[in-house]
């Protein structure tokens, strides 16, 4: 299904492209102009997502009853101890469960978060904050580890890039 | 001599040390290591930023070769071959001569490479100095039709991906007309995406999203590391192979499209094949674990032919090398040996002079690289995540540019997930521009002819090369459905 899905995101991304570049004329008497290359190369996206979606379909059908997939022994041996923190479950026990099972995503918002904190605060506030809760997701939770490898990384870093190497850092609008 | 007597050797030689620690690590890969490290380049003149980069590619290809061993997991695609017979030995407590093999084997299979680049790529560019638009429209498509090889199992998704690189190539100013396109009036479009913040985006970004989610898995165990060394009866025995993987790496690094890993497993298959105890082979054969590193180290030399003479990447590594020559303002091609030739010859010197670092750096540092794998991944993941924004911010202190790699690196984490190869939209991204403005150049110059492809000697070579490449790759689809 998430197949089909890109493939028809990409589609409609195509169609809009179409759609602006109506305004777009060609060079008089031949057909090149800015949209022929655009015409021709979503056309044939089209034509090619078009087959992957067929190839989508025919592999979702293909698929019969569904077999419960095979749960790995790490996990079902995590999942019997989930049964019994279960019973007393603590808000941070039920949070710790909740980000390891949507890791990927709390990833990718702990990025944009990270990436609104560089905008309006700058490189050193943003990486201090982004690093800890990064390596609290990835469950790397000792904290004077965690302090020492925030407070030297950021160091490390700021001092390469800024000073060794002058390549300009977010400074943050607050901070601009 | 501009080699040692400039900073290039010594950056060199830390590129290498960057390039092998980068290699060690399982996860990260030479081509998200030369993305990250772009941005280290930035004051440095062209010939010691190249020295770096070429550095960092070479000790990458190299490094995966020690986690293999020790692992059972290849740091780099390259070293996958490397796994079948160097964990076995290294099982059997041989780890160090493991090593030194795959060591000196890299080291002469790169040198190889490294001196048919130097004879050849002038050559190549004597002839391409001669290309008119027409010719470069062909290279582009010849370039193009190497998706059909760099498509894995499914065609039809390569060229999917392929379109949406060639898409993303037409934002910015039309080549033909001047007129902004998808611009949408701000000035961040104006001028397209960039290529290294897309770069970082598919190739680094994209593997830290899979790193968090594979950070539960349970790491092999790791076998210790013995005496470094081989006989010289040993060094002979397995130098006919290494030899021989050098000239297959080298050759299959020249074909656009291809990649480290093909002429690995390339090598390691013709080594099994001509070998006089093939059954050996799986178990701990010292010419499994030669062949592999020769011929993934001589292609790392042999990918950087079609990137200098042609200015088409040999393959994912060397787009990204690509990326980062343009952003020292070094456009590659033929005209590059004409008008910077210290540049190629530091090139050469560099691929040369990297060998001898790779033998001196991977015999005497083979134990420090080995700890480096007792680094907490999870701690090498988030910086990851940092070195992206970092390095995409770098190029023009844009965040915009940041924006953009996030995004990369999302669609390329959704595109590995959903088994969509990444390597076709490098191709359509880099190639676009190229097989756009020559086209129109063309069409202009011969007032909408398209004959004029067929009046010219290079032209119909190039359309014969393409028509057999698809007719094959079309031919190797159909006989693996049917």
């Amino acid at each position: 299904m998430a197949e089909i899905r890109v493939n028809i995101l990409f589609c409609c991304i195509v169609v809009g492209m179409f759609i602006v570049s109506r305004d777009y004329d060609f060079v008089k008497g031949t057909i090149l102009g800015a949209r022929t290359f655009p015409l021709l190369v979503g056309s044939l996206l089209i034509v090619f997502a078009c087959v992957n979606i067929i190839g989508a379909i025919g592999r979702l059908k293909a698929v019969h009853a569904p077999v419960p997939a095979a749960k790995d022994p790490q996990e079902s041996l995590f999942g019997s101890e989930m049964l019994q923190e279960k019973a007393d479950a603590t808000q941070c026990n039920r949070f710790n469960a909740f980000i390891r099972d949507k890791r990927v995503v709390c990833a990718i918002l702990l990025m944009v978060v990270y990436y609104l904190l560089l905008v309006f605060l700058g490189f050193i506030i943003g990486t201090v904050v982004l690093i800890p809760f990064m390596l609290y997701l990835l469950e790397y939770r000792k904290p004077i580890s965690v302090l020492l490898i925030t407070v030297v990384g950021t160091m490390l870093l700021f001092v390469t890039f800024k000073v060794l190497l002058g390549v300009p850092l977010p400074t943050g609008w607050l901070f601009g | 001599m501009y080699l040692f007597t400039t900073m290039a050797a010594p950056t060199l030689l830390g590129g290498i040390a960057l390039g092998i620690v980068i290699g060690v690590l399982p996860g990260l890969t030479a081509t998200m290591g030369i993305a990250l490290l772009i941005p280290l380049t930035y004051d440095l003149s062209p010939s010691i930023g190249l020295s770096l980069l070429i550095g960092i590619f070479a000790g990458g290809i190299y490094g995966g070769s020690v986690s293999a061993i020790l692992l059972k997991t290849p740091g780099t695609p390259a070293a996958a071959a490397t796994i079948f017979d160097g964990y076995p030995l290294a099982q059997r407590g041989l780890a160090g001569k493991a090593i030194a093999i795959a060591t000196i084997a890299s080291a002469i299979g790169g040198l190889i490479g490294a001196l048919i680049l130097s004879v050849l790529a002038p050559q190549i560019a004597r002839i391409a100095v001669r290309f008119g638009p027409p010719e470069y429209v062909l290279l582009g498509i010849y370039g193009l039709s190497m998706i059909s090889f760099v498509s894995g199992k499914s065609l039809t998704k390569g060229l999917f991906a392929g379109c949406i690189g060639l898409l993303i190539s037409t934002f910015g100013i039309d080549p033909i007309t001047s007129v902004p396109r998808f611009s949408f009036g701000t000035l961040n479009l104006l001028t397209g995406f960039g290529l290294l913040p897309i770069l970082i985006g598919m190739f680094a970004m994209s593997q830290a999203i899979a790193g968090v989610r594979d950070s539960r898995e349970k790491a092999p165990e790791q076998m210790p590391l013995t005496k470094i060394g081989i006989s010289l009866k040993e060094f002979l025995w397995i130098l006919p192979h290494i030899i021989k993987s050098a000239f297959i790496g080298t050759f299959v690094g020249a074909v656009p499209g291809t990649g480290t890993d093909i002429a690995a497993f390339l090598s390691y298959g013709e080594a099994k094949r001509s070998s006089k105890h093939p059954e050996e082979f799986g178990n701990g054969a010292i010419e499994g674990i030669a062949a592999p590193e020769s011929g993934n180290n001589a292609c790392v030399n042999g990918a950087l032919i079609p990137m200098f003479t042609l200015g088409i990447p040999g393959e994912a590594a060397t787009a990204v090398i690509l990326g980062g020559l343009m952003v020292l303002g070094l456009q590659p091609g033929p005209l590059l040996f004409t008008e910077k030739p210290e540049i190629i010859y530091t090139v050469f010197a560099s691929t040369i002079t990297s060998n001898l670092f790779i033998i001196i750096l991977g015999l005497a540092g083979a134990r420090i690289f080995a700890k480096v794998l007792s680094l907490p991944k999870n701690v090498i993941t988030t910086f990851i995540f940092v070195l992206a924004v970092l390095g995409s911010y770098s190029m023009s202190n844009n965040m915009f540019d940041v924006l953009v790699m996030g995004v990369a690196g999302i669609f390329g984490y959704v595109f590995s997930v959903l088994d969509y190869p990444l390597p076709p939209v490098l191709l359509g991204i880099i190639l676009g521009p190229l097989v756009e403005s020559n086209l129109g150049r063309t069409l202009l110059v011969s007032y909408g002819d398209l004959t004029i492809f067929f009046r010219r000697p290079i032209s119909i070579f190039f359309i014969v090369i393409i028509v057999a490449t698809i007719g094959s790759s079309i031919r190797k689809y159909f006989r693996r459905r049917f």
